[in-house]
């Protein structure tokens, strides 16, 4: 059933292939408008990093970020019209697993996006000098990490509908704070200080900053192993809060009988 | 008989008022709507400010821009961001929603100036004080605080004149975009991609484009008048009159391509629904 939700999806996206299309080419400038800021920035940071590495970054940070749902949070913009609409009522009735039902109708209607994104990444790849094995598990840890992330936030912004009907303007406010401290628009880096301490043990570089940076070294540096080990535990930790969350909010669903 | 210039003036002030107090009225009655977009636009700020102290904890310039001018290039982007959401893109986006389920029909039915009517069906003034003043406060503070630069009366005149002639270019060229939708039937794809095009590096001064993107970004797609010009004037980094002259012929360029691809879109669409 997750399977004919995900080829349901897919289909219903690749019926407006003008806006897949228009979709791609709005992501290309995008990024054209911060390769084009970060290269002005390269240039006055003189010697402390390279402008092709800046590309290949932020290539991949965005890859990473659009695969895993983690800036523009959609799939909870897809909880939240299930439970405004009243949409949702119907999937609980039935013997599936909403959450995952939800997730997977969704991951179908983004399987153009998944396809960009990935293309992203291997662009950013290219611009690379070498990648080495290490490298390479290290990055599909991280991704897996990055993906688990993601989906706790898009679950519990989503889950947030329960209480308030207009949770799409939160979902604007975590995306904000998401973009800016994941290393999507900025690497963790450049911050400094307790700034830089507090962003390194938080959440949000495991969605873009760390799967990126460790494609970018070819040795585990002690602030990467700050955050991976972070990660881990941010993982294991909000993976069944979010869970629980949303449990809370469909109990209070059910008591008020939509 | 055909109405005098002052009874058509009349007609399209009228249309503008009744546009605004129902957008006004429509606002206040989605008050948790209002304090949800308060929220996100100062967070975008907050953030967004964090983002530049970052940067200038690294570099001392940014295309010659200083940290103080950076804070200035941002103020004149956020007044453009939200003068274009009060009167522009929420009423591009409901062009589109028209177009594509059928509610054009009922407003070309009316005694109207149709084009008039779609370009300002929506004018939401709330937003301007109940969003853009808290938000923009934060900048505003770390403007004065901060303040590095010389702006001179002229300056400031001529990068006012860009202001408008580019928000009502760009306003004319994403305008344009939206009408494929007529033909397309989808329009979010286009509203996306024109938005993005209209507010392309409003972190990146003017005098950091190449040549070829300077010219493209000031006349077929002018996306550079409203914010990297209008700050660069404003600072006095640009001095030549003439931009403002060409940002001038362009407006007006695209306020006549607007009204033609209009009535090209209303042939289309009469056509295909009679």
């Amino acid at each position: 059933m997750y399977k004919d939700s995900l080829i349901y999806g897919l289909t219903q996206v690749t019926n407006y292939r003008s806006e897949v299309w228009l979709t791609i080419l709005n992501k290309f400038v995008y990024l054209a408008s911060i390769v084009f800021l970060w290269s002005l920035i390269g240039k006055a940071v003189n010697g402390i990093v390279g402008v092709t590495s800046l590309i290949s970054y932020f290539l991949i940070a965005n890859g990473v970020q659009g695969l895993v749902d983690g800036e523009s949070l959609r799939y909870s913009k897809v909880i939240n019209h299930e439970v405004k609409l009243g949409g949702l009522s119907a999937h609980l009735l039935r013997p599936i697993n909403p959450v995952l039902f939800l997730y997977f109708s969704f991951l179908g209607t983004r399987g153009v996006t998944l396809l960009m994104t990935i293309i992203l990444m291997l662009v950013g790849f290219a611009f690379l000098p070498s990648i080495t094995i290490l490298q390479v598990i290290l990055f599909l840890a991280s991704l897996l990490m990055a993906f688990i992330m993601g989906f706790v936030f898009n679950l519990f912004v989503g889950s947030l509908s329960f209480w308030t009907p207009e949770a799409n303007h939160l979902q604007n406010v975590f995306s904000h704070v998401i973009r800016v401290f994941s290393g999507v628009l900025i690497p963790i880096s450049f911050f400094s200080g307790n700034m830089k301490t507090i962003l390194l043990l938080s959440p949000f570089p495991s969605m873009a900053y760390l799967p990126s940076i460790i494609m970018q070294s070819k040795t585990m540096s002690a602030d990467m192993w700050m955050i991976f080990s972070a990660s881990i535990l941010w993982s294991v930790l909000l993976l069944p809060l979010g869970f629980w969350f949303w449990k809370k909010g469909l109990r209070r669903y059910e008591a008020i009988g939509i | 008989m055909k109405p005098s210039v002052f009874e058509e003036i009349k007609i399209r002030w009228v249309v503008l008022k009744a546009n605004t107090m129902f957008s006004v009225k429509e606002s206040l009655v989605y008050s948790l709507n209002n304090w949800g977009g308060l929220a996100s636009t100062v967070v975008y700020m907050v953030t967004y400010l964090v983002f530049l102290s970052a940067i200038f904890g690294r570099v001392e310039t940014l295309a010659g821009y200083n940290y103080s001018e950076i804070l200035l290039l941002t103020l004149v982007s956020q007044l453009n961001f939200y003068l274009a959401w009060v009167w522009s893109i929420r009423n591009l986006d409901q062009l589109g929603e028209d177009v594509k389920t059928g509610k054009l029909d009922l407003i070309l039915t009316k005694p109207l100036p149709a084009l008039w009517y779609m370009t300002f069906q929506k004018v939401n003034l709330f937003m301007l004080v109940f969003e853009m003043w808290p938000a923009t406060l934060p900048l505003v503070y770390l403007l004065i605080k901060n303040a590095d630069f010389h702006i001179s009366l002229w300056g400031t005149f001529l990068g006012l004149l860009t202001f408008i002639f580019g928000s009502i270019a760009i306003h004319c060229f994403q305008f344009v975009l939206t009408l494929i939708s007529f033909w397309t039937g989808e329009y979010r794809g286009l509203n996306g991609l024109s938005y993005q095009i209209a507010f392309f590096g409003d972190a990146i001064p003017l005098e950091a484009y190449p040549k070829r993107i300077m010219s493209l970004g000031l006349t077929a797609i002018p996306f550079l008048a409203h914010t990297a010009l209008t700050t660069s004037l404003v600072l006095g980094k640009t001095t030549s009159v003439n931009w403002v002259l060409l940002t001038f012929m362009v407006m007006i360029a695209f306020i006549i391509i607007k009204v033609k691809m209009w009535n090209l879109a209303l042939r289309h669409y009469s056509s295909a629904s009679s």
